[in-house]
């Protein structure tokens, strides 16, 4: 379940700009949600799931746009299979939310942008996990632990700022990984690759995946200068 | 090695197709370990790739078997799909469209193994336009496109109805109304100020600040509002205006004439007509805050409609352009989070008075 999505397609003779740069797509695209699993990098899942088989506890991930709180919690949602996950899209009437007593398995729900739900919401949700004796992990922009704590849970906050060279690392060739033909080995970056990213972008990987894309369709299609230094 | 394993083989190694061809081929499953299968399906089906979310068509599925593979052995599995017209294989920049043989086995308490092959799918010259196969959403083309390619009428749905005159009283009653009675207030306090002999300096700033940041705030729909009075503006000299674009939809390699008349009502002198014909792609990625579209133009031909220097007052004036699309022309594609568009752009450069835009959009068949 932790190993990346598994190349499973043959080179299609002819067509495809990108089978002859020994892909299938670009690796930088918006993976379809069947695929997403598989490519977050797991950076304390392990924590993580022990922590959340706990009673009453709540993951609480912070951090500004890009920084991953959605992967980890999609990432998360692999090892609960049972878990609803909930995206509380901006503008839109909340949809209902489910009760926690009736969720098969320790963690009851995995609550993204969990700052939009109302506040009075919010504090029912918690007394329900409280009450259900399960777990809860939320990824929000506001810090909510006192309401959290205030409903009887004990809340763990990760403050998601700063991305590893290793890290970015990871998450480059799992990508890569995904979207190579079965027959074939792209190239994949090299430690200096992912260090000259991270000093022009910082640890805003979404950025980072959006310069990729167009630096690999410059590549592949257009006949440009590799995305990655180490190749010449 | 895993327990057990997926290939999938075309028959002849084909992998290249036309619209309306039938796949054939084989599943092949090799295990190392006695397997229990609940159900080997496999299925055909279109997808996008690339920058926007993943559209995907209704998938022809298949299923193979179920039951026990013994160890060691080799099980092949025949299919076979009919393709349908469209829509075609495609690579852009931020819109793909591929085709996939997928096939899955559902294993108890184990992994589930998978095999995907892609196929080039082409349009069959001689098949008639199946739009349906290329348009995906109905609801989102022009009416008169809708009733080109017989598909019905849009109602407006009852989600956009409410999410529409939610989002509208509440811009109303947050925004603009504090807004209008701020700058009323402002306004009446600079002109009293500026009655009763008070500083223009502070008059005038309870005037205009108020009023500039009414604009700053309106600057969108101001845009709209002048666009169209720009245009009615400039319609007013030229009078009559009619812009007709025939067919609406055509296929790749065909013509498209283009038509303008109008009637003005004093001499007016023209600086230029063009005529725009555009294709670009619009995908959207991701959702909620993280909402993002990204828009690449893929095709962009622009041609001066012959004018006359002046068009003479009261008497009736038209014009007529043939122009052809070409024949490799990415076809139009309309789906969920993707489409590719086709628009037809009319501009008249009239000196010293408003521009005068029109613009059409059209479906293109491969």
């Amino acid at each position: 379940m932790n190993r990346p999505a598994a190349p499973r397609s043959r080179q299609l003779t002819g067509g495809s700009p990108w089978h002859r740069a020994g892909l299938r797509w670009n690796p930088f695209g918006e993976p379809p949600p069947e695929d997403l699993a598989a490519l977050i990098v797991p950076t304390e899942p392990a924590d993580a799931v022990d922590w959340l088989r706990q009673p009453r506890v709540v993951q609480q991930y912070l951090g500004d746009a890009g920084r991953g709180k959605t992967a980890r919690l999609r990432r998360l949602a692999v090892f609960f299979p049972g878990a609803p996950y909930v995206y509380l899209a901006e503008d839109e009437p909340v949809p209902p939310l489910p009760d926690p007593a009736g969720i098969p398995g320790p963690l009851a729900l995995l609550l993204d942008e969990a700052q939009r739900l109302p506040s009075r919401r919010r504090r029912r949700l918690f007394a329900a996990v409280a009450r259900s004796g399960g777990s809860l992990v939320l990824a929000s922009h506001a810090d909510l632990s006192t309401e959290v704590i205030s409903a009887g849970l004990t809340c763990r906050t990760v403050c998601i700022a700063g991305l590893s060279t290793d890290d970015l690392l990871a998450i480059l060739r799992r990508r890569i990984a995904w979207a190579r033909l079965a027959d074939a080995a792209p190239a994949l970056p090299q430690p200096d690759d992912a260090q000259r990213l991270i000093a022009e972008f910082g640890d805003d990987v979404r950025s980072i995946l959006d310069t990729l894309y167009e630096r690999y369709q410059d590549w592949a299609i257009n006949g440009g200068r590799h995305p990655w230094r180490s190749v010449t | 090695m895993a327990k057990c394993d997926l290939s999938i083989h075309l028959d002849d190694d084909k992998t290249s197709y036309r619209g309306g061809d039938t796949v054939t081929g084989t599943v092949e499953v090799r295990t190392d370990a006695e397997v229990q299968c609940k159900a080997l399906t496999v299925e055909c089906q279109w997808r996008t790739h690339g920058k926007g979310n993943t559209a995907r068509g209704r998938a022809q599925r298949l299923d193979l078997a179920q039951g026990i593979w013994p160890p060691g052995a080799i099980q092949r599995y025949a299919f076979s799909f009919e393709l349908p017209h469209g829509p075609f294989t495609y690579h852009g920049h931020y819109l793909n469209i591929g085709w996939f043989i997928r096939a899955q086995a559902d294993i108890p308490w184990a992994l589930d193994p998978k095999a995907e092959q892609e196929i080039g799918v082409e349009p069959n010259p001689g098949q008639e336009p199946e739009w349906a196969n290329l348009v995906h959403r109905m609801d989102a083309l022009p009416e008169a496109l809708r009733a080109q390619i017989g598909a019905p009428a849009a109602p407006l749905t009852p989600q956009a109805l409410r999410v529409s005159s939610a989002l509208g009283y509440g811009c109303l009653s947050i925004i603009v109304i504090p807004l209008l009675l701020i700058t009323m207030f402002g306004l009446y306090h600079g002109i009293s100020l500026l009655r009763n002999g008070g500083d223009w300096i502070e008059a005038a700033l309870w005037i205009g600040v108020p009023l500039f940041v009414l604009a700053g705030l309106a600057r969108g729909p101001l845009a709209v509002l002048l666009g169209t009075l720009r245009n009615r503006w400039a319609g007013k000299r030229l009078q009559d205006i009619d812009f007709d674009v025939t067919p609406l939809t055509l296929r790749r390699g065909e013509s498209v004439q283009i038509r303008f008349s109008c009637r003005p009502d004093q001499n007016t002198v023209l600086n230029r007509a063009t005529v725009r014909i555009e294709a670009e792609e619009r995908v959207t990625q991701g959702s909620g805050t993280s909402r993002r579209t990204h828009r690449k133009q893929v095709y962009s031909h622009e041609e001066d409609l012959p004018m006359p220097h002046s068009l003479s007052a009261g008497l009736p004036f038209q014009r007529e352009i043939e122009v052809t699309i070409p024949a490799d022309a990415p076809p139009s594609f309309i789906a969920v989070d993707n489409r590719l568009d086709w628009t037809i752009r009319l501009q008249l450069d009239i000196p010293r008075w408003p521009d005068w835009s029109g613009e059409r959009a059209i479906l293109i068949h491969p």
